[in-house]
């Protein structure tokens, strides 16, 4: 009976081919747009990563985290000062970042293990509190509140790439690695446990899920996806500081990820691009805009599409199209047909009736 | 009368003994050392009136409360195991509401059942990808086969959250069954069902059970069930054991009939 497994694995094809063209298209941009433009949606596909890490965490394992711009920003700065003090060249800074934000999730993630929902929000959002109050007072290390930089990476000297088009085209495979990472996670039995443990944790219990462990590791690897991220940024902006990863970075991550729709990757990418962009076409509504805006959007959302824009709009277009989940009747008779389902005449009572 | 199945038509499942297992919650005593023995391959039904304690001793018994007392399972004291473990040595239930995964389609609320099947570590599926996709293939396999025996397998694709109470229970019931557990645990199979959907349904699983080493404990109200397929009973009243033995004995301790009709 591999059909209805084989039968799954066939309709997802066109969903992944379609991921694939697009990403493509989206390689190509980076010889048509503006250098700007293409800085911007680098920055765009950093925070995606990171708003991506958070969906893991909130969205499939049901664990809220306020704290996210903190490991982004752990990651930012790993990553610099490796390279600064040359340590490290980049691509091994940042996996060295990731891995220090992977030790550093699994001691946020303590709380988790008796802490849910608004605790630990609350514990999470402490975390980004101290994160730049930490990287101010070891300011011998970190440069304190003028922040630390180093020049942007080239583009490998054979390829005639502007930094910005080679940049861009690191952040998107970035983001790409992220996604497929995402993907096999929760798809795989490690990520379906997780689904199951923020549905009802009993149940996940009693299937078999290891409730703390897949909590610390769901912490780890969420913090190490999100520091992933935070190493790319680094690379593009070259020069952080404490004011870079402020409570309301945090925060725009967690909207971000709620917004576009949790437990979806167009939602991510959707969440991303409001807070990348937003603030630029809000700077009409004075220095206050950006809060305004998504203020506004996300009472919008909650009222209006609660599971996010995606997951939301999807579902009104399924209705649309009359797609709707079967009605079902009861399938006994269905099953086999004649067989009359009177308690007298059931098997069980024959079989043990002679008996 | 009817005859109760005979045990030996079960496989040798596991053994499950429980020796003064205690648990209060504030000062009330839910349960209160309460031994008895399940034997390996039988079907045994565990009955009393509403708050008895019997969901409380099922939490007991695959992990969710820590209780006093000890638990064993094939000699093996497991009281202090936890949950996901005790799943892993093959206690598998299922709850008195069902719970599944909202938004999952029912194959893949069979297919969490295969976290039984040992601990799934994050990057398995990327350090061995072979193996996980071979397991994870076999476990679609083998919950697709479960889903036909239960006369599921037209709604394997199907959310489950639109789906009738009845098929909800069976989803769950095919889900526990996935990694063949030794003990399983059905906390009321039968509630909200009309013996025209539980007599066919027990029929089902039991026909599938057979030769299968498993035993069988059931929380259950409907005593037309009870009778039909418990080679054994257990009658828990306000948190005691009051009576443990056959079940056409049971049925007629005046202890019993006066706890149920209370006399």
């Amino acid at each position: 009976m591999s059909a209805v497994a084989a039968g799954v694995q066939r309709s997802r094809w066109p969903v992944r081919l379609a991921w694939v063209v697009g990403m493509v298209l989206v390689a190509l941009l980076a010889f048509v747009i503006t250098d700007y433009e293409l800085f911007r949606l680098s920055r765009m596909a950093c925070i995606g990563i990171a708003v991506l890490s958070l969906d893991l965490l909130t969205g499939r394992a049901g664990l809220i985290s306020a704290g996210q711009g903190a490991l982004f920003g752990l990651g930012a700065y790993t990553t610099v000062l490796l390279v600064y003090h040359e340590i490290a060249p980049y691509p091994v800074a940042i996996v060295l970042g990731s891995v220090l934000c992977f030790l550093v999730g699994l001691v946020l993630g303590l709380p988790a293990l008796r802490l849910g929902g608004l605790n630990l929000g609350l514990v999470t959002l402490g975390a980004a509190l101290v994160f730049p109050e930490l990287l101010k007072k070891y300011s011998d290390l970190t440069g304190g509140v003028f922040g630390i930089g180093i020049s942007p990476p080239q583009a490998p000297l054979d390829l005639a790439l502007t930094s910005a088009q080679w940049l861009y085209l690191v952040s998107v495979a970035g983001l790409l690695i992220a996604m497929a990472f995402y993907t096999r996670l929760v798809n795989s039995r490690f990520g379906r446990g997780l689904e199951a443990l923020r549905t009802n944790e009993n149940m996940a219990a009693s299937v078999g899920v290891d409730l703390a462990r897949s909590k610390l590791l769901a912490f780890g690897i969420s913090s190490a996806m999100a520091g992933f991220g935070g190493g790319l940024y680094l690379l593009l902006i070259g020069h952080v500081t404490p004011d870079t990863f402020l409570l309301t970075l945090s925060l725009s991550m967690l909207f971000a990820a709620v917004v576009g729709g949790l437990r979806s990757r167009l939602g991510v990418l959707l969440g991303a691009a409001f807070v990348v962009f937003v603030p630029d076409f809000s700077a009409a509504f004075g220095e206050r805009g950006p809060q305004l805006i998504y203020a506004i959007a996300l009472l919008l959302t909650v009222y209006l599409l609660p599971r996010g824009i995606v997951p939301s709009l999807a579902a009104l277009g399924r209705r649309l199209l009359g797609r709707r989940a079967p009605r079902t009747p009861e399938p006994w008779d269905e099953i086999e047909p004649g067989a009359a389902v009177a308690p007298e005449q059931s098997p069980v009572v024959d079989r043990l009736g002679k008996g | 009368m009817v005859q109760p199945i005979a045990p030996s038509r079960l496989g040798v499942g596991a053994e499950l003994s429980l020796e003064h297992v205690s648990i209060s919650f504030r000062g009330v005593h839910a349960l209160r050392d309460v031994s008895f023995e399940v034997r390996p391959g039988s079907v045994t039904a565990l009955i009393g009136p509403n708050g008895a304690g019997k969901t409380t001793l099922f939490n007991c018994i695959s992990g969710l409360y820590r209780s006093g007392g000890t638990i064993r399972l094939d000699g093996r004291d497991i009281s202090t195991t936890r949950s996901a473990a005790r799943a892993r040595l093959g206690v598998a239930r299922t709850f008195q509401t069902p719970a599944l995964v909202a938004g999952w389609s029912v194959l893949a609320n069979v297919v969490v059942g295969d976290c039984a099947r040992g601990a799934a570590g994050p990057f398995a599926s990327f350090l061995q990808p072979g193996r996980e996709n071979r397991q994870a293939r076999q476990a679609h396999e083998q919950a697709a086969d479960l889903l036909e025996t239960f006369g599921l397998a037209h709604l394997s694709e199907t959310p489950v959250d639109g789906l009738p109470h009845a098929q909800r229970r069976r989803v769950e019931i095919v889900r526990a069954l996935l990694p063949s557990p030794r003990l399983l645990l059905l906390d009321e199979p039968a509630a909200g069902l009309g013996n025209e959907e539980s007599f066919p349904l027990f029929d089902r699983l039991l026909r599938w059970a057979e030769g299968r080493d498993m035993t069988v404990l059931l929380v259950e109200h409907s005593m037309d069930l009870v009778m039909k397929v418990a080679g054994h009973v257990v009658v828990l009243d306000a948190g005691g054991v009051i009576a443990d033995g056959a079940a056409e004995e049971v049925r007629q301790d005046p202890a019993v009939i006066k706890a149920y009709l209370g006399e």
